[in-house]
């Protein structure tokens, strides 16, 4: 930061604190002077942010002198701040401060609009006050909406692109979304099951269970040379100089001259005594190296006790098959959007591969923000036909597993089991099993196991009443249009067929009613009379 | 002596300007190296100078000799055998005789005024101690005695600096540390033709009269009165903790001596107290070798704000934030209003952004994009209070980049007072530095140009009609004649 111009530069020191957002908002607005009114800014936001309503302190806080927002508007401000509960909403999202500030920016502004339109003082204060109340009034209300659909906001209002999402609110997606999330609610099992998808299990895993390499630091011994000089007397070497010392071999001549002179002789001796007389210095400096050993840590790659992250990411394969189309579809539904919260909530990537036939992956990288929200929307929207082709998913999740990013990512498939995998893609992920400790959990939405999910996954979870999911569940007998129509699933499994079959095994009233209990069968039956009871 | 030394208005600047213009004949690219060298003598300080063989080290040296009057000047190379009697004189004989074991140093070192020590750091053991006692104390142990030296400075002269405790122990005596290469190709030619016509260390011209002993105590009296302005002060201390973080250790007592250094350069070019400009002086005092000068001296000049053109970058964000405030009125469509009759939050290009993606959804084979479509809009318009509004907030910016500019204008004057005063600045390091605050003058009016260009645009917004909005006044019409 440069002195030059500082004292002027930093009045305007609050500008880097505030986020640009506010920038254009907070420099350009209609009332206040500028400094007042970005220090008030900064107030706002931290109050805000703490949940306070930043007007209850205005009065003797550190706002008293503030000319923003204008004196007049103030107590019709904190009656709307107060009525909203703006405060509580800010506490509880943080990103949603600076929304509401900009937005109070661009409604106050307009106060001189409404004014240059005819509107006295008051009146233009009036409603631009209300025009934010109304504005406000509706976003509290979709930001509960999406916080009841998916517990969290995320990046939700990170780039404040209301339109969008006011747009998908409205939307039918919408409501799809919110019939499967309370669909997930009659799910607890399977919500349960996501939640704890990825985590460590209570033991550590075998070593073998997981090959992930990590560089532990290991106590080594290193040879650590040393270089030093060694003086040794009497090498034969170079002279280095001049100092001073009592080797007469190596004296300098002139002092030897002093002993030619009867007083200077004296001084000689003197020098001699005391070690000062010039010589010359013999280079007898031996240079060494040593080596000797010294402990030092260096990492080694080793196969860690693999602490598998407790949370990794999640990858999700659908099963988006014709096969599936009713209770089943339901309940895969369900299965992403339970993915996608419990991701986001617990701050883990996720991304769903939507399979159907052949070459029908659509790979969705579902992000808690409007335009994920969106694609999820539309997803959860549309109905499911198509074949069903295991194999390409696969080796999409596979490909993924081999990135950075998601090495440690657990794989979620939900179907209704029938498909097979071709042997080599089975194959390729066992190895990826057994060398990345992928974990497979399988959800199966449907009435018997398969071949095809039994040898992919690691543990499946079985969804038996998924038939009570389908949206003509409450309709009742199958096929109001015939077979494979709207009705509740496969018409061979529908319960009304059972009934026709085997009409005495349902639990009907009048069947119920007709059943003897146990022991009175049981007497019966000692007594030789169940034929007439039959009869 | 004591009435000279009363003599209170010296005019130091006309003194010694002849005095360096004398001293610098015939020299090619030496002015720096020679005016600091003067400089630190002045100053009562010792000068480093590193370089190869055959860059006018020893001239400089002798050069410096010349601005003293009846000093005594003392010249030596030193080689690993150079013994005491070479620097320090013989042993008297005489004295001898008489028990006293001392040197005739008349003639030698500790009678010098000042001294030419060429490859300094060659010293052996048998000559450092006393060497390092007479450079930092100016005293000589001479038999019983401590014989005071009349040293002034000291001018050390090496190829490069050898890592080894003998060089540690001399660096730190030298305050000045000066890198003398040779000439540039510029001035290749001029030391050709002029520096032949000079004899051999000795200046061309007439020297004017020579600085006297009492003229330089005289002189380092008005340096005592120099004042260290808090400015200069934050300046060396965030330079100090700057060497520190970077592992630099500069030692206290290097730090007083630059004080001194810079009150002598401000009392020899008449001021009262040092500017922030004379730190261009520090570079070299507190750094070793070339490049990590060339990195203070870069440190420098980002602190003061000169190191490249800039533009404030705050106040540039809100011209900036008025430029878009104003592109987003002009292009503000009065019809883009939500179902709700209100008007949109993020209104502007979000209709075009959503025919394209529109046309981007259904599969642009037939160029549907670029199609005109019918759209509604009308240009919204502003009254007299909006338009007042925003004129206002701009002419508060206007004044703020009148208070910025009158500031930079403080600075420029400063600066070019400086310049015009100052016989030891760096000439590049003052070159650049006004070049670059005449380009963040003209950022400055670039900025200031750009404000009144978005208040003028402002102030052309369309306009909505004369008392629209207001209810129409009722209609006068004649009452119905029955």
């Amino acid at each position: 930061m440069p002195c030059l111009f500082e004292p002027l530069e930093a009045r305007l020191a609050v500008l880097d604190a505030l986020p640009p957002a506010l920038w254009l908002g907070g420099m350009t607005h209609a009332g206040g002077r500028l400094e007042p009114r970005l220090l008030a800014l900064q107030t706002w936001r931290g109050l805000l942010a703490q949940g306070l309503n930043p007007l209850d302190r205005l009065a003797p806080g550190p706002l008293s002198d503030a000319d923003w927002p204008a004196p007049v508007l103030r107590e019709a401000l904190k009656t709307c701040f107060d009525h909203l509960q703006l405060a509580r909403y800010c506490e509880a999202h943080a990103d949603l401060a600076d929304l509401v500030l900009q937005s109070l920016l661009f409604h106050l502004d307009l106060i001189v609009d409404y004014r240059d339109r005819g509107a006295g003082e008051a009146a233009a204060a009036r409603i631009a006050i209300e025009a934010f109340h109304a504005d406000w009034a509706e976003r509290c209300g979709e930001i509960d909406e999406l916080a009841a659909a998916f517990g969290e906001l995320g990046d939700l209002f990170k780039n404040t692109r209301w339109d969008t999402l006011r747009g998908l609110l409205r939307s039918r997606e919408w409501q799809d979304l919110v019939r499967i999330r309370r669909l997930v609610e009659r799910l607890p099992e399977l919500a349960r099951l996501i939640r704890s998808l990825g985590r460590a299990q209570p033991v550590e895993p075998a070593p073998t269970d997981s090959q992930h390499r990590q560089s532990v630091m290991m106590p080594a011994l290193a040879l650590q040379a040393d270089a030093h000089t060694q003086r040794v007397p009497d090498m034969p070497g170079e002279t280095r100089g001049v100092h001073r010392s009592d080797r007469l071999a190596r004296m300098l001549p002139a002092e030897a001259m002093l002993l030619g002179h009867p007083r200077l002789r004296f001084v000689w001796h003197a020098r001699r005594a005391e070690r000062t007389l010039l010589c010359y210095e013999d280079d007898d400096r031996l240079r060494e190296r040593h080596h000797h050993p010294l402990p030092v840590p260096r990492p080694q790659p080793r196969p860690a006790p693999a602490p598998r992250l407790a949370m990794g990411p999640m990858l999700v394969c659908v099963d988006t098959s014709g096969s599936m189309q009713g209770g089943a579809e339901a309940v895969a539904k369900a299965v992403v959007l339970e993915a996608v919260r419990t991701a986001h909530a617990q701050h883990r990537p996720c991304r769903v591969f939507a399979f159907g036939g052949e070459g029908e992956v659509v790979e969705m990288l579902l992000a808690l923000d409007p335009s994920g929200v969106a694609q999820l929307a539309r997803f959860l929207g549309q109905g499911f036909h198509g074949g069903t082709d295991i194999c390409g998913p696969i080796e999409h999740a596979l490909a993924r597993l081999q990135e950075e990013d998601w090495r440690l990512a657990d794989l979620l498939i939900a179907s209704d089991g029938e498909f097979g995998a071709t042997p080599a893609v089975a194959a390729r992920l066992q190895q990826v099993r057994r060398e990345q400790g992928l974990r497979v959990q399988g959800v199966l939405i449907g009435d018997r196991e398969t071949i095809g999910l039994l040898e992919l996954s690691d543990a499946i979870f079985w969804v038996r009443e998924w038939r009570r999911f389908g949206p003509a569940a409450e309709a009742g007998r199958y096929g109001e249009g015939g077979e494979g129509g709207e009705g509740g699933g496969s018409p061979v499994h529908s319960s009304r067929l059972t009934a026709d079959y085997f009409p005495g095994a349902l639990r009907t009233p009048d069947n119920l009613a007709r059943t003897q209990p146990p022991e009175t069968a049981a007497a019966a039956v000692r007594a030789g009379r169940h034929r007439d009871a039959a009869s | 002596m004591a009435s000279e030394a009363v003599v209170p208005a010296h005019d130091w600047p006309a003194r010694l300007s002849p005095i360096l213009v004398a001293l610098e004949a015939g020299l090619v690219e030496r002015r720096l190296p020679l005016r600091l060298a003067l400089l630190a003598a002045l100053s009562g300080e010792h000068t480093l100078l590193i370089g190869p063989p055959g860059t006018a080290k020893s001239v400089l040296a002798r050069r410096v000799h010349l601005a003293f009057r009846d000093a005594r000047y003392f010249e030596r190379l030193l080689t690993r055998f150079t013994v005491p009697e070479e620097l320090f004189g013989p042993l008297s004989i005489r004295a001898l005789e008489e028990d006293r074991y001392e040197r005739h140093t008349a003639g030698f070192l500790p009678d010098a005024t000042v001294a030419f020590i060429d490859e300094v750091f060659k010293a052996n053991s048998a000559i450092l101690n006393a060497l390092l006692t007479l450079l930092n104390e100016r005293e000589f142990d001479n038999g019983a005695g401590r014989q005071h030296c009349p040293l002034v400075s000291v001018i050390g002269a090496t190829n490069a600096v050898p890592e080894d405790e003998v060089a540690e122990a001399f660096f730190d005596r030298f305050l000045v540390r000066l890198s003398v290469g040779p000439v540039s190709a510029g001035g290749f030619e001029r030391l050709m033709l002029d520096a032949a016509s000079v004899p051999f260390g000795e200046a061309g011209v007439a020297m004017p009269a020579a600085l006297s002993a009492a003229e330089r105590a005289a002189l380092s009296q008005a340096a005592l009165q120099v004042a260290l302005p808090d400015e200069v002060l934050s300046h060396l201390g965030a330079l100090r903790t700057w060497q520190a973080e970077r592992g630099n250790y500069v030692s206290d007592r290097r730090w007083v001596k630059l004080g001194h250094l810079l009150r002598t350069a401000a009392a020899c070019e008449g001021r009262d107290s040092v500017s922030a400009w004379d730190l261009a002086l520090a570079p070299y005092c507190v750094a070793a070798d070339a490049s990590e000068q060339g990195e203070i001296a870069a440190w420098l000049a980002a602190r003061l704000g000169v190191r490249a053109v800039w533009s404030p970058p705050r106040l540039t964000r809100i011209v900036e934030a008025f430029e878009a405030q104003l592109s987003a009125e002009r292009a503000a469509n009065d019809l883009d209003y939500d179902e709700a009759g209100r008007l949109r939050f993020s209104a502007i290009g979000q209709a075009q952004e959503q025919a394209e993606a529109l046309a981007g959804a259904i599969g642009d084979a037939k160029g549907g994009a670029g199609a005109l479509r019918m759209s509604y809009s009308r240009q919204r318009r502003y009254g007299p209070l909006h338009i007042g509004a925003r004129t206002r907030q701009i002419d508060e910016l206007l004044e703020r980049i009148a208070r910025y500019q009158r500031e930079l204008a403080a600075q420029r004057a400063a600066l070019a007072d400086w310049r015009a005063g100052s016989l030891w600045a760096p000439p590049r390091f003052a070159e650049q530095a006004q070049t670059v605050l005449e380009g963040v003058a003209a950022a400055l009016g670039a900025l200031q140009v750009r404000a009144s260009e978005a208040r003028a645009g402002f102030e052309s917004l369309p306009r909505l009609a004369e008392g629209a909005g207001s209810a129409p006044e009722p209609v006068a019409h004649e009452p119905f004649v029955d």
